[in-house]
């Protein structure tokens, strides 16, 4: 009886023992490849592979290890009855292991996945920072570089732009003192033969060609000055009250001369209400010339006229001086290129092209404006605006 | 007859300008430089001076300060006559001393218009 329970506790041992063996065999046999299979690398769903497997293996492994230490503990000792509950006890606590440790893996190596992946996450945003931030700092530098390239080129065009404006204020300047002398000795000779009695018709005619021709040359020059003040911002302007109406009838006798030698009939229609205008006299009577000398140049034989008056839209503030010739007109593209710079469209008329674009920045200056309304073969008008003066009623009143 | 002296360096301009005033009936002195110009003066007080600005050593800014500076011709017009047409230049002329200003080249008909208008009609001396 004491024999067949020690055999009996042996057999038992034996069982035990080879359960745990099998369940350890089996574990490893089976996880280490799906592991590694399924490495920390893969996605979140191989959770579910990984513990079924283990699952799975835990119950066949249970099943194994307690089939074997029956069988062992038959073969060791004989004649021991192997016990049904201690096979039903061995074989579930190994497929409760087996379910256990599988499920156990699962979660284990999903965690480290989970961590793995923030880590990468985390690694690579890092990564981009870094890259981003090199990245930021490069084209900074290079937006410096470029910046520091166009500060100097732009510099540099300015002090080119600037120097040439010097250059033709000087060059002007200079110029002006010979013509000076030329047209003040043609005067002279012209003077001094008229002093003697009638001078040859010829010789009154080419000194007159001369002094004509430097007058011209002294208009030009005068005109580059202009252009130079502008662009160095040195020109300025002096407002004051102005009779508008004698400052027209002023330009409009001076042109009368060249009117006639050109055949054009020049006449003036002030508006009876026509106030006085807030403006620098001589700079406005330049532009009025000019518009004058311009309408009579390109219409030759036909009319010209110069209307002033309040503008209809603002008769409080604007002053119009429109001046009309019946001349060739402008197309649109001719219109808008007026008051470029150098621009003497397909004129062959004498000028270099810069009275317009001055008449427009005096007027801009003067605080007015000057614009252009034509059609080919209709004519063109310009019409410059001056605002009223502020005292334009005492102006007038302490004049009458 | 207006008693003029001209100080001008230039002397193509200067013997121009001269000729054709008297050619108006007035009589004229002439002068290439400020200190010469300032000399005349002193010796003889002219009805009106005309004055070049760009003149060597003194410039005629110097010459009408130094007038204006000096009690007796405290009231002697003088026209400033410069190659710089313009209102910065108008301003300086004018802040030196001088009466009035005309630009090169000189239209004599307005310079005759400014006699008139600068020059007191006195009886002749």
């Amino acid at each position: 009886m004491i024999e067949q329970r020690r055999a009996s506790l042996a057999a038992r041992r034996v069982n035990d023992a080879a359960v745990v063996l099998g369940c350890f065999v089996g574990y490893v046999a089976v996880f280490y490849p799906a592991w590694s299979l399924l490495g920390p690398n893969a996605g979140t769903l191989t959770i579910v592979p990984v513990m079924a497997a283990g699952w799975l293996f835990g119950v066949a492994a249970g099943i194994g290890a307690t089939a074997t230490g029956v069988l062992l503990s038959y073969a060791l000792i004989a004649r021991v009855a192997p016990d049904p509950v201690t096979i039903l006890l061995n074989n579930s606590l190994s497929i409760v292991a087996g379910f256990g440790i599988g499920g156990a893996t699962g979660w284990v190596r999903q965690v480290l996945a989970r961590l793995r992946r923030q880590t990468r996450r985390l690694e690579q945003r890092h990564a981009r920072a870094l890259l981003e931030a090199g990245l930021r700092k490069a084209a900074e530098e290079e937006l410096l570089r470029v910046n520091a390239t166009l500060e100097k080129a732009c510099d540099e065009a300015v002090r080119a732009s600037n120097e040439k404006s010097r250059f033709l204020a000087r060059a002007s300047h200079e110029l002006r003192t010979p013509l000076a002398a030329i047209q003040g000795y043609a005067e002279l000779l012209l003077e001094e033969s008229e002093l003697r009695g009638a001078p040859p018709a010829t010789l009154a005619r080419d000194l007159g060609r001369i002094v004509e021709a430097s007058r011209h040359l002294t208009g030009l020059v005068d005109e580059l000055l202009d252009i130079s003040r502008i662009e160095t911002g040195r020109l300025e302007v002096q407002l004051t009250s102005v009779d508008l109406r004698s400052l027209i009838e002023d330009v409009a006798a001076m042109m009368q001369p060249a009117a006639a030698v050109a055949g054009t009939r020049l006449r003036v229609d002030c508006s009876a209400d026509l106030p006085w205008v807030r403006t620098d006299p001589r700079r406005a009577r330049q532009v009025l010339l000019n518009l004058l000398s311009n309408a009579i140049k390109f219409t030759g034989e036909g009319d010209v006229e110069i209307v002033a008056g309040r503008a209809k839209s603002a008769p409080d503030e604007w002053a119009e001086i429109e001046v009309r010739d019946t001349g060739p007109g402008m197309s649109v593209d001719e219109q808008r290129l007026a008051f470029e710079e150098f621009w003497r469209g397909r004129s062959d008329k004498p000028g270099v092209g810069l009275g317009l674009s001055i008449a427009q920045r005096l007027c801009r200056e003067m605080g007015g404006s000057v614009g252009v309304s034509a059609a080919p073969g209709a004519g063109a008008a310009f019409v410059v605006r001056l605002p009223v003066a502020a005292a334009s009623a005492d102006a007038q009143g302490a004049r009458a | 007859m207006i008693r003029i002296l001209i100080i001008e360096d230039d002397a193509a301009i200067r013997e121009m300008l001269a000729r054709r005033l008297v050619l108006r009936g007035h009589a004229v002195e002439q002068a290439p430089d400020g200190e010469q110009g300032l000399a005349m003066i002193r010796a003889s007080v002219p009805d009106v001076v005309l004055l070049d600005h760009g003149l060597p050593g003194m410039s005629g800014w110097d010459v009408a300060r130094a007038l204006r500076a000096d009690e007796a011709f405290k009231a002697l017009p003088v026209i400033a006559l410069t190659a710089h047409a313009g209102e910065p230049t108008r301003r300086e002329a004018m802040g030196a001393g001088c009466t009035s200003f005309l630009t090169k080249p000189v239209d004599l008909k307005a310079l005759e218009k400014e006699l008139q208008r600068l020059v007191v009609p006195t009886e002749d001396r």
